[in-house]
């Protein structure tokens, strides 16, 4: 064997003694530590993301009301396209008050950004239950400051169009459940906003506005 | 013949317990040069993250109350002090750092606020009351006391006591365990350059341990994508990641910068052995 061969050899030999040195590290690195830190790595998925996160509620619209909304008494539930939360699925109008808002299925902030939003703990219009639905009071809801018993709330949806007499208002705290009653067994509209209006700061009232259904077609199931 | 291959394989073995040494101690020793430093969090709390704790602050308050209230978003600008942001910042690390829950005082800060708003609304005719005020103020101190704290420097803390503890025993043991290991293994060659050369191996390998690992995180940036609100806390995470990375990348060179040495050194010492001077 030539010297230089015998050399190339020999360096080889200790090129590949420090790989399978590392190598021998890596697995007694895997075998005892990965157990441990295992859990920690696959939690981090929760606080990894590919992209930069963001509190963009897709908030679609389902709303797309029939030209012959006809005067129906009832509608059948199986045709009635269930709205999601964020969803935009009815218009509430107030003739009187020259209030023309779009209504969404829930009320987080990104929706009350866009128009007015039903808690999702309510009913839907036509189930014949409490309908609770708030706005800001720096918005569309500003003007309910200005409602009057006998005035008509309008709310139009895909499968109908409901009409409800405005009945009382009242002033509660935010955290009075006495202030509405969403068990009760009947279609009641109740509009809410901050209170009061038009001043600087944050409130811990709301104003209630209360109104009986007139008109509309009752949800029924087969 | 098998003496020789007796001596090679105990070389061998030598060798992996001391890159086990050499890389215990390289990378506790930059952990203790990087995140496990006394004054890391205070370094990195400088003036740039300060006016990011006071963006992100008032940003939120923007999302979480203009909207939601009755309140124009041009009453969160400049409704806080960076003087106090920037002094409360610094008290209330170093309060925690000696173990004290909270170490500002946020008094001169709620009566700031509660001036600004009064002041804003003082000059754009708007009505305001004590019981709206409160409310309000209470808020954004609520907010104020969030952003000022540093929400995982109790666990960091915990960490920290621990290596405190833990790292002078490591240095001393893994130092004296390396020195022993290396002593044997010049013990049981005639011509030193040999075990030189082993050790060089331990080295490189060391190195080989130490630095992919940072140094694929680092180009490949994973880290950076964190989940994590507020804003300025996600960069200071990014950026304690950034330098505790480039750190044990800089430890994984220098283990193969000393493995060049060491092979250099062997070089020389096989020539001198080949010349007969000395048993190299």
């Amino acid at each position: 064997m030539s010297k230089s061969s015998f050399s190339l050899k020999r360096r080889l030999g200790y090129f590949l003694l420090t790989i399978i040195l590392s190598l021998i590290g890596y697995i007694a690195v895997i075998v005892t530590v990965l157990p441990l830190v295992s859990p920690f790595i696959s939690s981090m998925g929760l606080v990894m993301s590919a992209t930069d996160s963001t509190d963009d509620l897709k908030t679609g619209s389902i709303f797309e009301p029939k030209v012959d909304l006809a005067e129906k008494d009832t509608v059948n539930e199986k045709d009635i396209v269930m709205p999601v939360y964020g969803t935009h699925y009815a218009k509430l109008e107030i003739p009187a008050l020259s209030v023309s808002v779009g209504l969404y299925f829930g009320d987080s902030s990104q929706v009350l950004k866009k128009g007015v939003g039903q808690y999702i703990g309510s009913s839907l219009p036509g189930y014949g239950r409490p309908i609770l639905i708030g706005g800001h009071n720096n918005g569309a809801f500003n003007a309910l400051q200005r409602v009057k018993v006998g005035d008509t709330v309008a709310i139009t949806t895909n499968y109908g169009v409901y009409q409800y007499r405005v009945t009382g208002t009242s002033v509660a705290d935010q955290s009075d459940k006495s202030a509405y009653d969403l068990s009760q067994n009947k279609e009641q509209l109740i509009l809410y906003t901050c209170y009061p209006f038009n001043t600087l700061g944050l409130t811990n009232k709301r104003f209630f506005v209360y109104g009986d259904k007139i008109s509309g077609p009752e949800i029924v199931t087969d | 013949m098998k003496k020789k291959h007796l001596s090679q394989a105990i070389s061998v073995i030598l060798s992996f317990f001391i890159m086990v040494c050499i890389t215990v101690i390289a990378v506790s020793s930059c952990l203790a040069a990087t995140v496990f430093r006394k004054d890391f969090f205070s370094g990195l709390m400088d003036d740039e993250y300060c006016q990011s704790v006071m963006e992100s602050l008032t940003d939120t308050l923007k999302q979480k109350l203009s909207a939601p209230s009755n309140i124009p978003e041009e009453v969160f600008d400049n409704l806080f002090s960076f003087y106090f942001i920037k002094d409360d910042i610094k008290s209330n690390l170093n309060a925690k750092l000696v173990g004290i829950e909270s170490g500002y005082n946020n008094e001169r800060v709620r009566e700031y606020v509660a001036e600004q708003i009064k002041s804003y609304a003082a000059n754009n005719n708007m009505e305001i009351s004590e019981d709206s005020l409160n409310p309000l103020v209470d808020y954004c101190m609520e907010e104020y006391d969030n952003h000022i704290s540093f929400i995982f420097l109790d666990t960091y803390l915990s960490f920290r006591n621990v290596f405190d503890k833990a790292f002078t025993y490591i240095l001393i043991g893994f130092s004296a365990i390396a020195i022993f290991l290396t002593l044997f293994l010049f013990s049981i060659h005639k011509y030193k350059h040999r075990a030189v050369r082993f050790c060089a191996c331990s080295l490189f390998a060391s190195s080989l341990m130490i630095v992919p690992l940072p140094l694929f995180l680092l180009i490949q940036g994973g880290y950076k994508n964190l989940n994590i609100t507020p804003e300025h806390v996600k960069l200071l995470l990014v950026e304690v990641a950034d330098q505790t990375l480039s750190g044990l990348l800089l430890t994984g060179l220098l283990a193969a910068a000393a493995g060049v040495a060491a092979t250099l050194i062997t070089k020389r010492m096989r020539e001198r052995a080949k010349k007969g001077q000395h048993n190299y």
